[in-house]
């Protein structure tokens, strides 16, 4: 019974190859994908996009078995009917206002007038956009025209919702609020996630996945996740002139400066002298699956927000 | 005679890569102004343009037709004329596509309309004319000129087109 | 619903606006608002009635032989194989075949006609010297004109020559002289003047009292007079304008939705790909057929004032809208849309383009030319001055028929297409791996964007 329920309200993925001529971009992804918050997490590059686009019938697999809600991903026109997708890139006609942007993109949905202007007045009023309705979208700032892309992506209420990379771009205080909408719709129906983000991931999932180069690395709760780095995660003070040094030898995963020490986080298998055992938090444990994956190679400093 | 049409295709794109709104700031916010490099499009394109009526020229006398310097060069003028239409019209409208149909509607007309076009005929060296020719390399400099001018000063002072 | 949407989105442009004062402008152009003729009125005898063609071969052969001397005497043949002129410069052997047709049509030696032709070929590139009792010359308006020469003090031999070979054989019969021309036509590479079709162009004969009588009177009973004046706009309508400018919107249309980055938003909706592309496509032909319905009684109308009394028709412009000129817009927009979403490029507007300049230079030819089949835009072309031709479109009513049905046929079976396109770029069938090439430049870079 239990079985029967979770493949009707379940994304499975079995054995998913996909190509781009020679390149494959997609290696044997089988994943399981349940009601609430799923984040994917990967570089640039990993295939989180190509994944994403392929469960919203925009891309032809090579082999493999997918299944939305139960729906074979051939019969795109059901799947399409119960998927909302808001893309990494896009926009919308510029010349319409977010009222007739939204009555627009009802009406490809399939709602009725009456469903339209009901789901678009409560939409609007959740992502906050009401009192800009009459607003041109050339007007919206680019965190107003997310939260339009979420409000379009739920208008045929959809089981599922796939967003790819959504806060990119968006400003702190947008991307925290980003992040609490996204957990209120994950309540009730599927939403995955895509992001290089970690911080999205932390605030928002449960269970996770980490692709990388087309490959899952690691499929599961964040908790499993967090306890797999458990005690591999140092932190050590370190004059300022040993950095270059110890950046050739450890795995650093993030630092910060205090007065003329820096501190100095890092990853190690076999411990490590004169340094602290730290609780490690997702970064570190998605670190750690790139390195042990051979995946991980030098990183800058710029690359961690607690930087130069 | 439809030798000339190689203007619309060459010089109407001149402004098509800054269609793009974000591609546009991009390129705005550079030391270069844009009015430098629309202008290297523009003379490059011109080459183009001259290139391609010497290689039909040459392909045509192979051929036993008769070519002059007088009638490429009318051809020329022809072609930079119906290509800054192209250019006026989709400075003016921000679009490519736009841009295409005035040059290609004044085309068409001159089938209908024939000498009633005056100084604007593009057909008159069949009827042993090259004033005209003239006339439409001035106005078609004119226009160039203006609608480099326009999309370098628009952002300053047009925001209505901004 | 969506077909209103669509309509907005196309109406409420810029591009429209332009589009509809093009339309317009070029129809005015044309003098279809203001008719030149005046009140059309019963021929009176006497009278001058204009000129038609007929196959006589009395008239054809000697006109055709003089128009052919004069080619032949030059080297230079004008032909329109493809619609297009072309200059045609025969080399000597191909020369020596046209004195050999020449010479069994007057039954003069062959090489006697090659040496008149060296001689006559001597006189100069600039003048065109055709026959033996005038010059043809192209005055500053682009007329041809004859001018009469006395050559009768003139006792060379060329002017012998030249007097005789204006004679065809006097037993020339006149399908043995058809066959000639044709070979005459298919050594020019085809398209000439010469060729069996296009040889009644040279039976040039006036129009009697009775048959301008005979005009006149269908003009009445068959047109109604109104069909003749709808019958001039959708000529011009369809072959200036409509057969070309709906390609634009349809360009523009299906460029929308990548310029403004929506692709993938509407690819993931519920809506089938075929009500996207024809609820697109007849808001396309909407938007254009509202402006030429009201510009075909705004210039309709213009005569009925001066037709006060007559038995008119008010339906004609209608009818010729939707028979005449619709089939040519439903084409025009259905090639812009087809080839806009295959190639995500404004290619149609060339196509179109190309497309539409060969059609309107094969079409004027003749009348057969204007109703052939696969004439993009049918010309009729005959206004007050001849009433309007009435027996002529009737006698080719069956062709145009099938010609506008074909190309309604034509524009469905692409916008079936169209929709096949669309389903497949939605399902990634097609451009499926556009975007990896923005992914791999993303691999290779090892930049993040950074957390605040």
């Amino acid at each position: 019974m239990n079985q029967a329920v979770d493949i009707r309200n379940s994304i499975e993925i079995s054995n998913l190859n996909k190509f781009y001529g020679k390149k494959q971009a997609l290696q044997n992804v089988s994943l399981s994908i349940h009601q609430g918050m799923f984040g994917l997490l990967g570089r640039n590059g990993a295939g989180k996009t190509t994944l994403m686009r392929t469960l919203a019938t925009l891309l032809q697999k090579k082999d493999g078995e997918i299944t939305v809600c139960g729906i074979p991903i051939e019969n795109a026109k059901e799947v399409r009917r119960i998927i909302g997708y808001l893309p990494q890139e896009f926009s919308m006609y510029p010349s319409m206002s977010v009222a007739e942007t939204m009555n627009y993109l009802g009406i490809l949905s399939g709602l009725s007038s009456a469903e339209r202007k009901e789901r678009a007045g409560i939409l609007l009023k959740k992502v906050n956009l009401e009192e800009h309705k009459n607003k041109k979208i050339k007007a919206l700032s680019g965190g107003m025209k997310r939260r339009l892309g979420i409000a379009q992506a739920l208008l045929n209420n959809p089981k599922v919702l796939i967003v790819d990379e959504p806060t990119a771009g968006l400003d702190p205080e947008e991307r925290v609020r980003f992040r609490n909408l996204l957990s209120e719709i994950a309540e009730d129906r599927i939403v995955i996630l895509s992001t290089h983000i970690v911080g999205d991931i932390e605030a928002t999932c449960e269970d996770i996945a980490i692709l990388d180069d087309g490959k899952v690395l690691y499929n599961g709760t964040v908790d499993d996740l967090l306890n797999t780095a458990q005690g591999k995660v140092f932190t050590k003070a370190v004059e300022r002139q040993e950095l270059p040094k110890l950046k050739q030898v450890l795995t650093i995963t993030g630092m910060h400066t205090q007065g003329k020490k820096v501190y100095v986080r890092f990853l190690s298998d076999k411990g490590a002298v004169d340094a602290e055992v730290s609780e490690p938090n997702i970064e570190d444990a998605y670190m750690l699956y790139l390195s042990k994956n051979g995946s991980y190679t030098s990183l800058g400093e710029e690359e961690f927000g607690g930087g130069i | 005679m439809f030798v000339s049409l190689i203007g619309i295709v060459m010089l109407t794109p001149v402004f098509q890569p800054e269609q793009n709104a974000e591609i546009d700031d991009l390129v705005s916010s550079k030391y270069i102004s844009t009015m430098r490099i629309y202008l290297i499009r523009t003379i490059y394109s011109i080459i183009a343009i001259v290139l391609f009526i010497c290689i039909f020229s040459g392909y045509m006398s192979i051929r036993d037709c008769d070519v002059d310097l007088r009638l490429m060069m009318g051809t020329l003028f022809d072609a930079i004329f119906l290509g800054s239409l192209g250019m006026i019209t989709s400075s003016l409208c921000g679009n490519t596509v736009i841009g295409y149909m005035i040059p290609i509607v004044f085309y068409t007309l001159n089938y209908g309309m024939g000498s009633k076009l005056k100084n604007y005929y593009l057909f008159s060296m069949t009827i042993g004319k090259f004033g005209p020719k003239i006339w439409m390399l001035i106005t078609g400099i004119l226009f160039i000129t203006a609608s480099i001018i326009f999309r370098g000063i628009r952002k300053k002072y047009v925001p209505f087109f901004s | 619903m969506l077909f209103l949407q669509e309509l907005k989105k196309i109406v409420f442009s810029v591009s429209y606006v332009l589009f509809l004062i093009v339309i317009v402008f070029a129809l005015n152009s044309q003098g279809v608002f203001h008719f030149s003729g005046g009140r059309i009125s019963r021929p009176q005898p006497g009278g001058n009635y204009g000129t038609k063609h007929e196959e006589i071969p009395e008239i054809i052969m000697p006109a055709a032989l003089e128009g052919l001397w004069g080619e032949f005497c030059q080297n230079h043949y004008v032909t329109y194989p493809i619609g297009l002129i072309k200059n045609v410069r025969l080399n000597d052997r191909e020369q020596a075949e046209i004195a050999e047709i020449i010479s069994e049509i007057t039954g003069i030696d062959k090489d006697t006609i090659l040496g008149a032709q060296a001689d006559m070929a001597d006189v100069g590139n600039n003048e065109f010297v055709i026959g033996m009792d005038g010059n043809m010359q192209i005055d500053s308006d682009g007329n041809i004109v004859f001018s009469q020469e006395d050559n009768a003090n003139d006792t060379n031999d060329i002017t012998d020559i030249k007097e005789t070979m204006i004679t065809v054989r006097s037993d020339m019969d006149y399908s043995e002289f058809r066959d000639l021309m044709q070979r005459v036509d298919d050594i020019l590479g085809g398209g000439s003047d010469y060729s069996a079709k296009s040889l009644i162009g040279f039976g040039t004969v006036p129009v009697s009292y009775e048959e301008a009588v005979q005009r006149y009177d269908l003009c009445l009973s068959r047109d109604k007079i109104t069909g003749g004046y709808a019958r001039l706009f959708s000529d011009y309508a369809v072959a200036m304008v409509m057969s070309l400018l709906p390609v634009f919107p349809a360009v523009l249309m299906c460029m929308k939705d990548r310029q403004a980055k929506m692709t993938e938003i509407i690819y993931t909706r519920k809506i089938s790909s075929a009500k996207i592309i024809v609820c697109r496509y007849l808001a396309i032909m909407t938007a254009v057929m509202i402006p030429v319905i009201i510009l075909s009684y705004v210039s309709n109308s213009s005569v009925w004032g001066i037709y006060d009394g007559a038995e008119l028709d008010y339906f004609a412009p209608l009818k010729y809208d939707l028979g005449w000129i619709m089939p040519g817009i439903m084409i025009a927009a259905a090639v812009g849309m087809c080839l806009t979403e295959l190639t995500n490029t404004p290619i149609a507007l060339a196509v179109q383009g190309f497309w539409w300049l060969l059609d309107v230079n094969a079409g004027f030819r003749s009348v057969s030319d204007g109703y052939a089949i696969f004439r993009l835009a049918p010309r009729h072309n005959a206004g007050e001055m001849s009433y309007f031709r009435t027996q002529d479109y009737i006698d080719n009513f069956r062709r145009l028929t099938a010609n506008r049905l074909l190309f309604a046929g034509l524009s469905m079976l692409l916008i079936a297409v169209t929709i096949l396109v669309y389903e497949a770029k939605r399902k990634g069938i097609l451009y499926g791996n556009f975007n990896f090439k923005k992914a791999i430049s993303g691999i290779r870079s090892r930049r993040n964007q950074s957390e605040a």
